[in-house]
C-alpha cells in the first residue's frame, strides 16, 4: 500500500429507530390479534389457567428477543464493520508509518536544505567581511573559567597571538556562545579563555564532563582588535 | 471575586535534571505538570541577589538571577528537554545574528531592558555555569 492511496472507510451502520419501532408496533399488534383470533380454541380450563399464570413472564421474554429479533439486520452490519476495521488496522498502521516516514522525510529534506543554505550564507558572510574562523578542538573547565582549545591552521592564513579576541559561535543557528581571549600559543594550537558572556549551559556542560574534545558544532570566529568590546 | 489583575498565575518550577549536550537541557518536569513544547524558562542561580537600602542597610528584597534561558522541545510525561534558543542581543536571522556577531555590539540581554539591571554585580564564578539542580521558572509568552 503506497502513502498517496487513500485510507479505507468502514464507518458505523446507523440504526433506524423510527423504522425499528413502526415494525415493532406492528408486529406486536399482529401478534396480538392472532392471539385473539386463536384464543377460543387454546382457552380451555387448563390452558386459560396457564396463560394467567404465566403470560406476564412470556411478554418480558418474547418482547426483548422481538426488538432484538428487529435490531438484527442493524447488529450484523455493526459486527461486519468491526470485523473489517479490526482485519485492516494492520494495513492502516503501515500505511499510517509510511505516510509519517515520508513526512519526516520531506521535513529532513527540508531542514538539511536550510541547514545547508545558512552554512553557505554564514561562509559567505564571514568572507566578505574577511573574518577568520577557527576550529574548536577541546574544550576544559577549570578553576571556574571556561578554556578552548583552537587548532592551528597550516600554511596560511591569520596566525593568532596573545590577547586576540575571538567570539564563538553555534553553527546550527549562528547562536553566540561567548568571547575568548587568546591566552597561549602552542606548538599545534591555540588556548583562549573564556572573558565574558560564556554560555553558562555550555560552561555547565563542560564542568560536569571535566574535558571535552569533540566538538562538532561550534567555531570560534577571530575579531581584529578595535571592534570587539564584548 | 477576584478579578483579572489580582490573579495569580502558576508558573511551572522546576530544577535541571540533566545536562545533555551544549544547548540542551533536561528538567524535572513534564505535560503531567503543564509543560507544552515551545514553552520557554529560566535557569536561576541557586542563590537570588539580595537588594539593601543604601540609606537604611536593610534588605529590600530579593531578585532572581538568570543564567540562561531555554525552550521546551521534547516534552514528556515528567520530564522535557529543553534548548537554549538566544542569549543576548542577538535580533533576527541567522545571516543578521551572525553579522551582529562579527561587529561591535553590546552584550547585553535582550531582557535586561532598564539601567538599574546594569547595576547588579554579575554572577560569581560558581554561579555563573548550570548546575544540575539549578532552578528554573517558566517565562510568560510576553517575557
Amino acid at each position: 500500500m503506497r502513502p498517496s492511496d487513500p485510507l479505507p472507510e468502514y464507518k458505523w451502520p446507523k440504526p433506524h429507530w423510527k423504522a425499528y419501532l413502526v415494525a415493532f408496533i406492528t408486529f406486536a399488534l399482529l401478534g396480538g390479534f392472532t392471539i385473539l383470533g386463536a384464543l377460543p380454541a387454546i382457552l380451555d380450563d387448563a390452558g386459560s389457567q396457564w396463560l394467567r399464570k404465566n403470560g406476564v413472564t412470556l411478554v418480558l421474554i418474547y418482547l426483548p428477543l422481538a426488538a432484538l429479533a428487529l435490531a438484527l439486520p442493524w447488529l450484523v452490519s455493526v459486527l461486519r464493520i468491526a470485523y473489517k476495521r479490526i482485519t485492516s488496522y494492520p494495513n492502516l498502521y503501515t500505511q499510517t508509518q509510511a505516510r509519517i516516514a515520508e513526512f519526516d522525510r520531506q521535513a529532513g529534506i527540508t531542514e538539511a536544505q536550510m541547514q545547508a543554505a545558512r552554512k553557505e550564507i554564514s561562509a559567505l558572510v564571514l568572507q566578505v567581511v574577511g573574518a577568520s574562523t577557527f576550529e574548536i578542538s577541546g574544550q576544559r573547565f577549570d578553576a571556574g573559567k571556561l578554556y578552548i582549545s583552537l587548532r592551528k591552521r597550516r600554511g596560511r592564513g591569520y596566525k593568532l597571538s596573545v590577547g586576540d579576541i575571538l567570539r564563538v559561535r553555534h553553527t546550527e543557528d549562528d547562536m553566540f556562545m561567548g568571547t575568548f581571549e587568546v591566552t597561549q600559543v602552542r606548538n599545534t594550537d591555540y588556548i583562549a579563555l573564556g572573558i565574558s558572556n560564556v554560555d553558562a549551559l555550555w560552561a555547565g556542560r563542560v564542568r560536569e564532563r571535566g574535558e571535552i574534545t569533540l566538538v562538532p558544532n561550534m567555531e570560534a570566529i577571530y575579531i581584529p582588535k578595535g571592534e570587539a568590546n564584548g | 471575586m477576584a478579578n483579572a489583575s489580582t490573579e495569580q498565575i502558576k508558573l511551572v518550577e522546576g530544577v535541571v535534571a540533566a545536562i545533555l549536550t551544549e544547548r540542551e537541557l533536561v528538567i524535572n518536569r513534564g505535560y503531567n505538570d503543564g509543560v507544552v513544547a515551545g514553552m520557554k524558562f529560566r535557569v536561576l542561580s541557586e542563590q537570588p541577589f539580595e537588594v539593601i537600602d543604601p540609606q537604611t542597610q536593610r534588605s529590600l528584597g530579593f531578585i532572581d538571577r538568570e543564567k540562561v534561558r531555554v525552550e521546551a522541545s521534547v516534552v514528556k510525561e515528567r520530564l522535557s528537554i529543553c534548548r537554549t534558543y538566544r542569549r543576548v542581543g542577538v535580533k533576527g536571522n541567522a545571516v543578521m545574528s551572525l553579522v551582529d556577531l562579527l561587529g561591535p555590539y553590546s552584550e547585553i540581554p535582550e531582557t535586561l531592558k532598564t539601567d538599574q539591571f546594569l547595576h547588579l554585580p554579575s554572577l560569581s564564578e560558581s554561579e555563573s555555569y548550570v548546575r544540575i539542580g539549578d532552578r528554573v521558572v517558566q517565562l510568560l509568552p510576553n517575557e
